[in-house]
């Protein structure tokens, strides 16, 4: 398989100077954002990225070094760098870095797209985000619409020092609205598909024609209007119920980055923190109630971690984390299950962009549907609360105590869903509540929501990955904590 | 590069010459920046990376659209004009798009010290030893970051406006581990040689070894000292959701509608400050506008908040050099609060609280509630009891939900010392004391 000039001397380069394993990504990053605020286009942005990075390992250390100059005499610049960047870690390493092993592959993978959203005119996209818009702002109660579409497209060649030439092109899709309603001292917001612009997918412009924005705009102000005037979270212990796109991001927070081998191992201590699912309760520990099971998977279809090979040229891969309500995975770099002398990495190196190196992040982490009915699940509450959306998250560096605060709740009460309850809140630790868990609603309502705002590391990277869940029921649990 | 500034100015300049008649700015960014991370005694990543970009934004009348690109020759800079101009035909007219403003008068605000430039991995590397050889000899494992670098940006304009800075920043962070406490310090400077690397180490070290052991407690309200870093947090969120003019103006921050009106305790008062040493100084916003010092609150009373052209056109105001890359939907935001100091000290806080919680830094604090600022976020690093004017007890880490305007309103001393803190994701830095809140609450635990 053919791979680049540039990737060519930067290995021999890295050889050269003295390095034991290199590799280089050559990535070109294309965006194309767009945004009305208000009548007003306030993105109109397309925007394009090339550059490298070069990573070593020299006496038993890491060393990486990137720059965006596509240049031979800067490639050699930055190889000789990250080669003396090891020479430096090594004086200060515990054990040499051993890589787990993986077969070297030589592979194109693409993401697989119906409509080329990056070829669909501008037109179009500002026809339909103007349109919503209108239909935002027909009341004066509505201070801020905000509508959106953002696109991206990567070309990322990895090759590496033990042969593996993986070309890939990564394409996302993204889009959705919000409404700020503002009255007096209230403040109300409601979204769609989902808060922070939206739906984001690995799938092309078809994913903004089946999201059929226009048909939700008028909820989606109405709502927000009525919570103004909605009445407070009660503070109690109840039964909840949530929506899949808070119980997404409650799997991200208090599923996904716990069960990060990095994180685990006090790589991350500084700053994101460690983690309560330590190495000995794999295998054993009670993470949640029997029907809760949840797996990682970087070869579903649509998946914002969704690919051919992570930046350490691992394979996709599905596997569980949750099993039956037993802990029993984790999600790891071919670094760090080196270390632990496990037999293969389940491929969740990624890097931001060329600038930054890769490092574990959250692969495709999903609950499995249940076999409960929605309907029937709200049917069996005598008083309990139903919440949509997320609004605000907040979880310990351990990931035990969350508290999270969504867009809408509704009171349940006999079995039915009631009047609107603005900023509704609910709090607990992690293993309590997914033990809580005695509903899951099955496969008809199940969505894989997409995450683009992941942050992590120092330099802080951003990543993008997604959760699919149909909505849960969950008992016993504190609500309106706020003050 | 050789000089930063001088080059991203000649880079402006060229790229300008690409506009062909059209209305046009220009934003250049730079910077090379280098970081050690280390983690259970060892260096865990060790980067170094340089960055160059071009924003090209084209203005015609009401309609504009911008392009951003890291390639710099002429065939590229010439796709991206010719790109950006294909995105404004069908456009609407946007009401918020103003014309590109003339040249405007930039007093230079020197923040580059050229040792902290350009820092070889051996030196960030013995720094880092240093952290993992004092928490070796007690028994403690050290995790922590150094780095060192400089950035530059450049903005300009087919009107001749052109502005350009370029600044150093370094810090070093450390988190000492034993297996049931944690202890952190961490500083940051312009200069990496002013950094008390081993005042920190130190630190560090000394809350690991005292917040062994550490106890439940009740959630509740309590007395709070605040270390600085804690204090960090609630000025980054009153930024973001109290500062800025388009959220005043819209009716949907904890200033709005507020100006003259007393909003927190009378010895609160906050400036934004690109001029103090301490701060990173960029003199200039991304329209090209001298940053103003802004006084936000003073004495309790709210004074001000910051705008770009657009938000003040519509609050009758002057801009005050805060604007964002335009056009945004953000407004104008400041990134260089400062939190007056005050007479007192963390020592002289502790021993007049009766029974309180003496607080670190707290962890993932986000907001429930925009108009009291009701935020939300766990202690972490070192809590503890005090209890008749000492330090008795390590405590385990709680969660607060408290509006800040509340707390703000019963600060009862403040300390002379302030640190400076990075923003974690922004360009922004905060300059903080210590305070002694009277009733903070905490609303649950987290066990460990």
């Amino acid at each position: 398989m053919k791979t680049h000039p540039f990737a060519s001397a930067a290995l021999a380069e890295a050889r050269k100077q003295g390095a034991s394993y290199a590799d280089i990504r050559l990535i070109t990053q294309e965006q194309e954002d767009t945004l009305i605020r208000n009548g007003n286009i306030t993105h109109l942005d397309t925007s394009i990225s090339d550059g490298f990075g070069v990573r070593v390992i020299c006496e038993g250390a890491w060393g990486f070094a990137a720059s965006p100059l596509m240049e031979e005499s800067e490639i050699k610049r930055v190889t000789a760098l990250a080669v003396e960047i090891a020479r430096a870690s090594s004086r200060a390493k515990e054990h040499d870095v051993v890589l787990a092993p993986e077969p070297p592959a030589q592979e194109t993978w693409l993401t697989p797209v119906v409509e080329d959203p990056f070829a669909v005119s501008m037109k179009e996209k500002l026809e339909l985000l103007f349109a919503i818009d209108d239909v935002l702002r027909e009341s004066p109660k509505i201070k801020v619409a905000e509508t959106g579409m953002q696109f991206q497209r990567e070309h990322r060649l990895l090759v590496t020092s033990e042969g593996t030439i993986a070309n890939q092109t990564l394409l996302r899709s993204g889009a959705g609205y919000s409404a700020t309603a503002v009255e007096g001292n209230e403040v109300q917001v409601r979204s769609y598909p989902n808060s922070f612009r939206g739906q984001y997918m690995a799938l092309g412009y078809e994913l903004v024609r089946g999201l059929k924005l226009m048909d939700e705009a008028e909820r989606v102000r109405e709502e927000a209007i009525a919570l103004l005037s909605a009445k407070s979270c009660p503070r109690k212990k109840t039964t909840l119920v949530l929506d899949s796109s808070q119980l997404a991001l409650q799997i991200h927070e208090s599923v996904a980055h716990p069960t990060e081998l990095d994180r685990v191992l006090g790589m991350e201590a500084n700053f994101a923190g460690t983690s309560f699912a330590t190495l000995e309760k794999e295998g054993n520990f009670r993470y949640g109630s029997d029907i809760v099971n949840l797996y990682c998977d970087s070869t579903i279809p649509g998946g914002l971690a969704t690919f051919g090979f992570d930046d350490d040229g691992v394979r996709a891969q599905r596997w569980y984390i949750v099993q039956n309500g037993i802990f029993v995975g984790y999600q790891s770099s071919r670094e760090i299950a080196g270390a632990l002398k496990r037999a293969r990495s389940t491929g969740n190196s990624r890097a931001e962009d060329w600038s930054h190196i890769p490092i574990i992040r959250n692969g495709n982490l999903s609950l499995e549907p249940g076999d409960a009915d929605f309907d029937a699940m709200i049917s069996e509450i005598d008083d309990g609360i139903y919440m949509e959306t997320n609004k605000s998250w907040s979880i310990d560096q351990k990931r035990l105590n969350f508290q999270f605060t969504c867009e809408l709740g509704k009171e349940i009460r006999g079995g039915k869903l009631q009047g609107l309850v603005k900023n509704p809140t609910y709090q607990s630790i992690t293993p309590k509540f997914w033990g809580a868990c005695d509903a899951i609603a099955g496969p008809r309502w199940w969505t894989l929501w997409g995450v683009v705002n992941c942050g992590k590391g120092q330099p802080g990277q951003v990543a993008a990955m997604s959760h699919g869940a149909s909505p849960a029921r969950f008992r016993n649990i504190q609500i309106g904590v706020s003050e | 590069m050789t000089d930063p500034q001088i080059e991203l100015e000649a880079l402006a300049r060229k790229a300008l010459d690409y506009a062909d008649g059209s209305e046009a700015e220009i934003l250049v960014s730079a910077s090379e920046n280098a970081l050690t991370r280390f983690a259970e005694n060892a260096v865990s990543q060790n980067v170094s990376r340089r960055e160059l970009g071009i924003t090209i934004r084209i203005v015609q009348g009401k309609r504009s659209a911008r392009v951003t690109t890291n390639r710099m020759d002429a065939k590229s800079l010439t796709e991206a004009f010719e790109h950006a101009k294909s995105l404004l035909p069908f456009q609407k007219e946007s009401p918020d798009i103003l014309p590109l403003p003339e040249p405007q008068v930039i007093q230079p605000n020197p923040a580059f010290e050229g040792s902290t430039a350009q820092v070889h991995p051996e030196v960030r590397a013995q720094a880092v030893l240093q952290g993992i050889e004092a928490c070796k000899k007690v028994s403690l494992r050290a995790a922590g970051v150094c780095s060192t670098g400089w950035s530059a940006v450049a903005v300009a304009n087919t009107n001749g406006l052109l502005c350009s800075h370029k600044d150093t920043s370094s810090t070093f962070g450390i988190s000492a581990q034993s297996e049931d406490s944690s202890g952190w310090a961490e500083a940051s400077s312009r200069d990496f040689g002013k950094i008390d690397i081993a005042g920190l180490i130190a630190v560090a070290i000394e809350k690991a070894q005292s917040s062994r052991n550490a106890r439940s407690f009740e959630p509740g309200h309590y007395t709070v000292v605040l270390e600085p870093a804690a204090v960090t947090d609630f000025l980054e969120f009153m930024g973001w959701f109290g500062f800025g003019g388009l959220g005043f103006i819209e009716g949907r921050t904890f200033m709005a509608g507020k100006l003259g009106q007393k909003l927190l305790g009378e010895n609160i008062s906050i400036v934004d400050n690109a001029y103090d040493l301490s701060q990173r100084g960029l003199p200039f916003d991304f329209e090209g506008f001298p940053r103003q010092k802004v006084t936000l609150i003073e004495n309790g009373v709210a004074k001000a908040v910051v705008h770009d052209r657009l938000s003040a056109q519509k609050a009758n105001a002057e801009t005050t050099g805060h604007a964002l890359p335009q056009p945004n939907a953000e407004g104008a935001m400041p990134f260089n609060l400062m939190l007056a100091p005050g007479d007192s000290s963390v020592e002289e806080m502790i021993a007049s609280t009766k029974r309180g919680i003496l607080v670190t830094r707290f962890h993932y604090t986000n907001v429930i509630e925009p108009m009291e600022l009701v935020l939300t976020g766990l202690t972490r690093d070192g809590t503890f009891l005090i209890e008749n004017g000492k330090i008795v007890a390590p405590l385990k880490n709680l969660r607060f939900t408290q509006s800040i305007l509340e707390a703000m309103k019963a600060v009862e001393a403040i300390s002379r010392e302030r640190k400076t803190m990075l923003s974690e994701w922004g360009m922004g830095a905060y300059t903080v004391p210590a305070l002694k809140i009277s009733r903070f609450n905490f609303s649950s635990e987290t066990g460990f």
